[in-house]
């Protein structure tokens, strides 16, 4: 388990930062995080490329706690109490320019300027082809220059 | 006057996003606490801090627990064991008191050690007063345990020791006439895991079978005449897993038929086809549970109300409102009810008990009777060889035993075979 430990100590920052670009809440980033981590812990012997692996497994997962936040506020307007939501306090433009991003475009965001991968390899985290990404990433500098360029 | 091209302008704007990701403050990683979620009974995380503010929750006991009446049905009895389920008595989580009072035959004080000074844990009991426990550290089977006498009897015998070096128990099991335990070692230079059983009795162990490394790598339990575990593939679908089947009279390790995409429930003997972890995509409404002994197949279906996954074991299942609390249903999302406290429970032992955190306590409720008792740990300390050890094992729905180390320091189990 020293590997495993290696990986944690070097993705467990970048899969954090992934998960709130996605999400746009830091703890919510550190549950999906840890929960990816827990389960590469235990499917350990059998994930070859555990980077890749993390990717695809902190995207998929947050754009699943989206999804189950429109589930949530659904039963609010039921009246139950208030489940968690991405906070709103900071109003960065830059962050802002990020919240007009689609969760994929932040995704890729994440993985190009960020992480400066290759499109083949955001290709396999996101689960597309390379053409799509590169689609992607040019409707979300598009987006991103409108906003950013507004102040 | 010089205008900013365009690559100047998107690298600028990268520059921005690459600046606002880089200096959001991270929380600090614990690779710890990751470790002890993963050898932990696996039960879907709710929100950041949860698991370990259970663990560590060190409640002053109070007086013993007050019944109050709830208006719902009672189910048909299951398992031969009737009623398993007494939907009409709800504890108040909030006045428990600890197993010594409530189930006071059920508990014992163990030693702190083994009388070579090591750590071990409990791995099963028996009808007698003996325990069977894996040492910490280097073993090559189980043993059986005292704890009156804190004396020892060893399990293996030279057929499993000769040629065998840096061994290691992982699971160890008390059967109706055997004891079956998997190890992981070294034999002429090469690693080896192996399945070995011996009578009750007394006599020669007989190895049952080399392992792959997924019996040695995950939970293992009982079901039936034979001995399971999850076997996962190498990608990360929820539904990339098979349950193994070694069978305890001998013979080859085999896939149980149907069971792909099935996991491990919190009741042993029992699998489930619903992900354990938090779900990858939508939280699964419905799903199938299969008692492996005899193929009988029980569908479930969540409850409307349960705001994420259920977790069901063959008589109820448990989960979580909207607002984060703590509920329960039957298996077809009758009688639902709100705990109205944060937390949650894991069906277990036949789906009688109800095992978990609730209000930040740990919890044993047996739904048969309708007690219930709030288990008091030492505050965690590190440090100590024997404490963390314990500390890793203790709470495992799927286990026999609960185990903890009490305010006092001394370790203490509950024998969950003998609540009623």
């Amino acid at each position: 388990m020293d590997d495993f430990g290696a990986v944690y100590r070097t993705h467990y920052d970048g899969m954090i930062r992934l998960a709130y670009v996605i999400t746009d809440s830091m703890a919510t980033a550190e549950d999906i995080v840890q929960e990816a981590f827990v389960e590469l812990y235990r499917r350990w012997p059998t994930v070859r490329d555990p980077e890749s692996w993390l990717h695809t497994v902190v995207v998929n997962r947050s754009r699943s706690w989206w999804r189950r936040l429109v589930v949530a506020r659904r039963h609010v307007a039921r009246g139950s109490p208030p489940e968690s939501s991405p906070s709103t306090e900071d109003g960065a433009a830059v962050r802002q320019a990020l919240l007009a991003l689609n969760r994929r475009q932040r995704a890729a965001v994440f993985f190009r300027f960020y992480l400066d991968l290759p499109e083949v390899a955001i290709a396999e985290a996101l689960g597309c082809r390379p053409g799509t990404v590169k689609s992607l990433l040019h409707r979300a500098l598009a987006t991103l220059r409108e906003h950013l360029d507004e102040d | 006057m010089k205008t900013e091209s365009q690559d100047d302008r998107d690298e600028r704007v990268r520059a921005a996003v690459r600046s606002h990701i880089a200096t959001q403050p991270v929380p600090p990683p614990d690779l710890t606490r990751i470790v002890a979620r993963a050898e932990r009974a696996f039960q879907p995380r709710r929100r950041s801090g949860w698991v370990a503010q259970v663990a560590a929750a060190a409640v002053a006991v109070v007086v013993c627990g007050t019944v109050t009446a709830v208006a719902v049905t009672r189910p048909e009895s299951r398992n031969g064991l009737a009623p398993v389920v007494s939907p009409d008595r709800i504890p108040d989580f909030a006045r428990l008191a600890g197993p010594e009072v409530v189930w006071p035959d059920a508990v014992r004080r163990l030693p702190s050690e083994l009388p070579d000074g090591s750590a071990y844990r409990v791995a099963d009991t028996t009808d007698g007063d003996d325990l069977l426990v894996i040492p910490d550290g280097r073993a090559a089977g189980p043993l059986f345990l005292n704890p009156d006498t804190g004396a020892v009897r060893a399990v293996a015998t030279a057929s499993v020791t000769d040629g065998l070096n840096a061994p290691r128990v992982t699971t160890a099991r008390v059967t109706d006439d055997r004891v079956v335990w998997f190890l992981q070692g070294r034999r002429e230079g090469n690693t080896v895991r192996e399945a070995w059983s011996v009578p009750l009795a007394g006599g020669e162990a007989r190895r049952l079978a080399d392992l792959p490394a997924s019996a040695t790598a995950g939970r293992v339990v009982l079901a039936g005449d034979a001995m399971i575990w999850e076997q996962y593939g190498p990608g990360q679908g929820q539904d990339d897993v098979v349950i193994r089947r070694l069978p305890l009279a001998g013979g080859p390790i085999t896939d149980v038929p149907g069971s792909r995409g099935y996991w491990l429930s919190t009741v042993p003997g029992w699998i489930t086809s619903q992900y354990p972890g938090t779900p990858f995509g939508e939280p699964e409404r419905t799903g199938t549970l299969i008692e492996v002994a005899t193929g009988q197949r029980l569908k479930w279906s969540a409850n409307d109300e349960m705001e994420s996954t259920v977790a069901c074991g063959p008589a109820w299942c448990t989960g979580w409102t909207v607002g984060g609390f703590a509920a329960l249903q039957d298996l077809n999302g009758g009688n639902y009810l709100d705990l109205r406290e944060r937390g949650g429970l894991n069906p277990s032992l036949d789906g009688r008990l109800a095992i978990g955190g609730i209000a930040e306590r740990w919890v044993v409720w047996d739904r048969g009777s309708g007690r219930a008792a709030t288990i008091e740990r030492e505050s965690p300390r590190g440090g100590t060889v024997g404490g963390s050890f314990f500390d890793r094992y203790d709470s495992d729905p799927r286990s026999p035993v609960q185990t903890w180390r009490s305010p006092d320091g001394a370790f203490m189990m509950l024998d969950l075979k003998r609540l009623w």
